[in-house]
């Protein structure tokens, strides 16, 4: 359904050109749940944003690449296009619940606001809507709620807004950016369920960007693992966990804390930094911290090439597939 | 056109003029210790001090210091009379009234200038006189005083047409010989002896003209009693002039009455020659506390005219005028009514309240125009603005005029409101059909509360106050340039005397000057015309008296103007200073005569 | 103040205040807050009854005479031409207010409008012409661009209100530009991008409602502004043309302080005071109500 080729961004900063996004290619079928995983920086947002045209230009630019949704290239659309895309077939919901909704204005004018410009609805119409809505996404007394400001809310709730609001248009494909991380424990669990729930209810397929491997394997069939602008790893999520390919996916898997295992004192973790992004080294990126690194991976730059399992790895250096 | 007089308003060049005008003072004073300085104030500057155009009354205060004219005003003679000047004695004039000869005073020199071979000021001759008045029909001097002389004297026009070349000769304007010159008129012209007491007929030396070109309006060259050392737009330093005639002070002979002019000392003077000063100072100081505030300083200005709002502060009683005891002490004070008179006229060129095709309409237009000059409350405006000091009469022969008479009717300038009422009744005039009248007055604080004072005695007549209409004019020139372009229905001004003649006021209404001369009420009556070209040839008699009156009438009977009143000069100087200051005719000729102790 | 039974279901359920409630049980706690809404709603009442004609609608008309003393009839004595001042000083009440309104309305628009636009694209051509703009008029002082406006319009009685506006919303403005590139920043502005929304959309229906805070409070400034140059411009000249302003009568006083007259100058100046007075009180007081540190 979606098919993203060769995407590449590129951001002007005071430190010359940097590209966020490199060359990226996967796809999302209808209906899936791919989350796209890496550290902090890695592009996995800006990949997010682009797939909605909100790379923020200036500094921002697509320099290449094809963005298919349902065969239709979103990158050849004008603004005007993208704005009849954005909130109806794609949707996305957002980090921070606390400052996504405007604080002056009510959930319901929010909500209504989405609906109305998507669908030829009056403003009655749109309030029942939007009232059904957020009866869907979990908010009990959703008729008296809905004429509340955000700071009403607790952060959970506004999360649901949020969902209610990107659900409400019936999108194809909802883009979730971290939509936990700025909430506590158990609301995040919570707020998972409903997005998984909600996911099967409407038949949608989901990226879900975040940082977090468990969560992604809580939630998604398939992963996509980026480091530095790149695609490194893709692969169902059993496989990706059972025998990750890529050095830099064993990696994070590893450093994943599990409770169970009491015999572990200290985590594991990724040995050196993760390069300026303005000043990448040439050849693999992950190199220099990398624990199978070779001579030749400094030289050229690995491809993201297939692996067994409907996998796909790029490294010249892959870990062996293990098999049970 | 002749010398506008503007009601002061109080602006932002105002202040700043009056502050530097203060500023100037510390030096000056430093500077002449023993020496007898005078300083006097007038309420504004002059823009060029070149006797052609010198159409400004203040300009003219300097120009008629620094020049000389063939005629003077005498001294102390009330009502004003004419004495030779330049000229030996009163012209020789032919039987016809068309030949005027001039015999000019021998000796007589222009002030040392650079201008002059070796510096020195050389003759005045009557070849400079005629030079002189040549300038105002040569168009590249941009004159001012043309319609004096226009259509009047033989041959200056067609030399004006011939492209004004100045060697060619005017038959009607020639030196016979070096002492005398000779004017001959197309028609007599009585008060053609009153233009050659004008400042725009002061004699200049071509020398100077030429050497000078445009900066000779702020570098005048005369021999006038005194000579100009500086000026810019706060003041005007004069020295005298050392060439100056020799001509002792003859009380007798300048009109002298002991019975009102003792208390002056003037007859301390008596055998001297003028000018008596070492040094003369005009301050232009427009705004009226600073200038009563460098009066009363003590060591800045000496003499000047009393500011309307220092009125009820300074004097004891307006009728008759006493100053508080003490200031009475320190200063003397002369009274008089001004050279001119305030009035406001209708245009008749508006059909709404004017002439009108519609015979029926245009009779009910007079009875308005009767009502609207019935509704105004003279003494009234008089008490508001004047401190009840002017003098109110009918028509428009003020009392600065011989001509003027006290027994005039006063129905055009008494109040009656029942009358106003009943007539724009019987007119079918009713406050829904009467037409907007709007009041044009330049931006000011007395203009606005004359404006808001009309039209509340209009409010009394049942005249909607939302149909009396203020419009604004930013400066003086606009709403001038709005007169003569006859854009507005309803006049408001003053008007300066040129000469102390009726006909200089009667020609305000005479047809052939309509828009844009000086009859910006655009009234048109042949008779009128007729009587005035008349009495324009006459001279001065009984008979031309009682045609003056009766155009006068004539005026009053058509409702043509709201008019009017002569507002009183109160001038105040110190006590050191010897001096009679004159107010009845533009011009600053006494200040030749001042002495200070 | 509207939804009273609003009211009864907030203090049932859980206590939770909008962000303009909270403000306005923050301002009902300041006291000189208080008096400074209530004296102004008094002159307010004062001008609306100018504007209907109940009182002062003989403020041109000659009701005594020259300079009369302070009376039952004339509470403040009546002028030059024996007009009443009191008639004159409550009209100018009304001249006040129209000024006030009319350019703090639109002087605030402009200035939000503009302001959020060259905030919204701060850095690109508009913002760079708004700023252009703002340098141009700052640098340009108040009084001759008054006088250059009065000139141009051929002496317009619009010209002052042009001109105040002209020159007011620059303040404004520069706010506006600063609250917007902070708020710009924020996800919800993201979120509303990403659901579709233009950005003409954008600035009008959820940035400009954050500002709401910062416009009223200059609004108030500016209404005591606009008052305040109303009348210099007055006594200068080049002010109120038809009508009668605080401006105008303290101008008339220039001529009557000499003689010892001090009634237009005594009563235009309490007026103006007063109003100026509890404006101030009152903008004080709601900028502390408003203020986002302790809103939220």
């Amino acid at each position: 359904m979606l098919e993203v080729r060769d995407l590449a961004v590129e951001f002007d900063t005071e430190h010359g050109r940097v590209r966020a996004v490199n060359n990226v290619s996967f796809s999302v079928n209808a209906g899936e749940v791919v989350g796209l995983v890496g550290e902090s920086g890695c592009g996995k947002t800006v990949t997010g944003l682009s797939l909605l045209g909100l790379v923020p230009s200036p500094p921002g630019k697509v320099v290449h690449g094809e963005i298919l949704l349902d065969g239709d290239d979103l990158l050849k659309l004008d603004e005007a296009g993208m704005r009849r895309i954005r909130g109806s077939e794609v949707s996305m919901i957002f980090q921070e619940p606390m400052t996504a909704l405007n604080p002056v204005l009510t959930v319901g004018y929010q909500m209504t606001e989405v609906l109305r410009l998507h669908k030829s609805l009056s403003q009655q119409q749109a309030r029942h809507a939007a009232i059904d809505m957020l009866g869907i996404v979990g908010i009990p007394a959703p008729s008296k709620r809905i004429d509340e400001y955000p700071h009403e809310m607790s952060g959970g709730m506004r999360q649901r807004v949020m969902i209610a609001m990107a659900l409400s248009c019936g999108p194809k494909l909802l883009i979730a950016d971290e939509p936990t991380t700025a909430l506590d424990v158990t609301t995040q669990a919570q707020v998972l369920d409903e997005i998984v729930r909600l996911q099967h209810q409407f038949e949608m397929a989901v990226i879900l960007i975040t940082h977090d491997l468990g969560v992604v394997a809580q939630t998604c069939q398939r992963a996509l693992v980026m480091y530095c602008g790149q695609l490194v790893e893709a692969a169902p999520i059993n496989s990706l966990f059972a025998s990750p390919l890529h050095p830099y996916t064993q990696g994070l898997i590893g450093s994943i804390p599990r409770i169970r295992e009491h015999k572990i004192e200290r985590l594991p973790v990724i040995e050196g930094m993760v390069p300026d992004i303005a000043a990448l080294p040439d050849g693999c990126h992950f190199a220099d911290r990398c624990n199978r690194v070779q001579a030749d991976c400094h030289e050229r730059s690995p491809v993201l090439t297939p692996s067994a399992d409907a996998g796909a790895v790029a490294c010249w250096h892959p870990l062996e597939p293990q098999h049970d | 056109m002749a010398m506008w007089r503007f009601i002061g308003t109080v602006t932002l060049s105002s202040l700043l003029l009056a502050c530097s005008a203060s500023d100037d003072a510390g030096n000056s004073r430093a500077a002449v210790n023993d020496k007898k300085v005078f300083r006097y104030a007038m309420g504004g500057s002059p823009t060029s001090l070149d006797p052609v155009q010198s159409g400004n009354a203040y300009a003219n205060v300097i120009v008629s210091n620094v020049f000389d004219t063939l005629y003077n005003y005498k001294y102390l003679a009330r009502p004003p009379e004419l004495k030779p000047g330049l000229a030996e004695a009163m012209p020789e004039v032919s039987d016809d009234g068309l030949v005027y000869t001039i015999p000019l005073k021998q000796g007589v020199l222009f002030a040392d200038d650079p201008a002059f071979p070796g510096g020195k000021g050389r003759e005045v001759t009557a070849a400079d006189f005629v030079y002189s008045i040549k300038r105002h029909f040569d168009p590249t001097t941009r004159p001012q005083g043309a319609w004096l002389w226009q259509d009047r004297i033989k041959g200056l026009d067609e030399w004006k047409a011939a492209g004004s070349d100045y060697s060619a000769e005017i038959a009607g304007l020639r030196a016979v010989d070096p002492y005398t010159v000779r004017i001959e008129l197309t028609r007599p012209y009585p008060q053609l002896l009153y233009t050659l007491a004008m400042g725009f007929s002061a004699v200049v030396p071509a020398e100077a003209v030429e050497t000078y070109g445009r900066e000779f309006g702020i570098r005048p060259v005369g021999s006038g009693a005194f000579r100009l050392e500086s000026f810019n737009t706060a003041k005007a330093v004069l020295l005298p002039n050392s060439n100056y005639r020799d001509e002792p002070f003859n009380l007798i002979e300048e009109g002298y009455d002991p019975a009102t002019q003792a208390y002056t000392r003037v007859a301390e003077l008596e055998g001297r020659s003028p000018p008596f000063l070492d040094r003369l100072e005009i301050d232009f100081i427009q705004e009226g506390s600073a200038l009563w505030s460098s009066f009363t300083k003590g060591d800045e200005v000496q003499m000047a005219s009393l500011p309307d709002e220092q009125v009820e502060f300074v004097l004891d009683s307006t009728r008759p005028v006493i100053l508080k005891p003490e200031f009475a002490e320190k200063y003397q004070l002369a009274t008089g009514p001004e050279a001119g008179f305030v009035y406001s006229n209708f245009n008749l060129d508006f059909p709404e309240m004017g002439y009108n095709p519609d015979p029926e309409r245009n009779a009910r237009n007079k009875a308005l125009r009767c009502a609207v000059i019935r509704s105004f409350d003279w003494p009234a405006r008089n008490d508001s603005f004047y401190m009840g000091l002017g003098q109110v009469f009918p028509g428009v022969i003020p009392p600065g005029v011989p001509e003027f008479d006290e027994a005039m009717p006063r129905d055009s300038v008494t109040r009656d409101v029942a009358y106003a009422k009943q007539l724009l009744a019987d007119n079918g005039w009713t406050p829904d059909n009467l037409p907007t009248l709007t009041y044009g007055t330049v931006a000011g604080v007395k203009s606005r509360l004359f404006f808001e004072q009309f039209r509340a005695f209009l409010k009394d007549i049942g005249y909607p106050s939302e149909k009396v209409v203020l419009k604004r004019y930013a400066t003086f020139g606009d709403i001038v340039r709005a007169w003569s372009r006859s854009e507005l229905p309803f006049v408001s001004k003053g008007w300066g005397l040129d000469y102390p003649d009726a006909e200089n006021t009667l020609q305000l209404f005479y047809g052939p000057n309509a828009s844009p001369g000086s009859n910006d009420a655009n009234y048109a009556n042949p008779k009128y015309d007729a009587l005035f070209e008349q009495a324009a040839t006459m001279a001065p008699s009984d008979e031309r008296t009682a045609i003056y009156r009766q155009m006068n009438q004539m005026l009053v009977d058509d409702c043509v103007a709201v008019t009017g009143l002569t507002r009183m000069r109160i001038t105040l100087w110190h006590n050191n200073v010897i001096a009679v200051p004159d107010s009845s005719i533009v011009g600053g000729g006494f200040l030749r005569y001042v002495d200070v102790d | 103040m509207a939804a009273a039974p609003e009211t009864i279901a907030r203090v049932a359920a859980p206590p939770h205040q909008g962000l303009w409630s909270k403000a306005f049980h923050k301002f009902c706690r300041d006291r000189a807050g208080l008096v400074g809404l209530w004296v102004v709603v008094l002159y307010a009442i004062v001008a609306l009854g100018v504007w209907l004609g109940l009182w002062a609608s003989d403020w041109a008309e000659v009701t005594g005479p020259k300079w009369g003393p302070v009376s039952a009839e004339h509470w403040f004595g009546t002028n030059l031409i024996g007009q009443d001042i009191f008639a004159r000083a409550l009209y100018s009440t009304r001249t006040a207010f129209e000024l006030g309104l009319v350019v703090a309305v639109l002087s605030t628009f402009v200035g939000a409008v503009l302001g959020a636009f060259a905030g919204f694209f701060s850095g690109g051509w508009i913002d760079e012409l708004v700023l252009w703009f703002m340098g141009v008029i700052d640098s340009i002082p108040f009084y001759l661009l008054v006088a250059a406006i009065a000139f141009s319009l051929g002496d317009s009685p619009y010209a002052m209100y042009i001109a105040m506006i002209a020159t007011f919303w620059v303040g404004t403005s520069r706010l506006v530009r600063g609250e917007v590139i902070k708020l710009k920043e924020l996800e919800f502005v993201e979120a509303a991008h990403a659901i579709g929304l233009s950005e003409v959309a954008i600035i009008f229906r959820h940035i400009l409602p954050n500002t709401f805070h910062i416009l009223l409070v200059q609004a108030t400034i500016t209404f005591v502004a606009a008052i305040k140059s109303e009348v210099i411009l007055s006594f200068l000249g080049i002010g109120i043309q038809d009508g009668m302003s605080w401006g105008l009568m303290i101008a008339e006083s220039t001529i009557e302080v000499l003689a010892g007259f001090f009634n237009n100058f005594i009563a235009a100046s309490l007026l103006m005071f007063g109003l100026v007075m509890a404006f101030n009180m009152f903008s004080d007081a709601l900028q502390d109500a408003l203020d986002p540190r302790s809103v939220r």
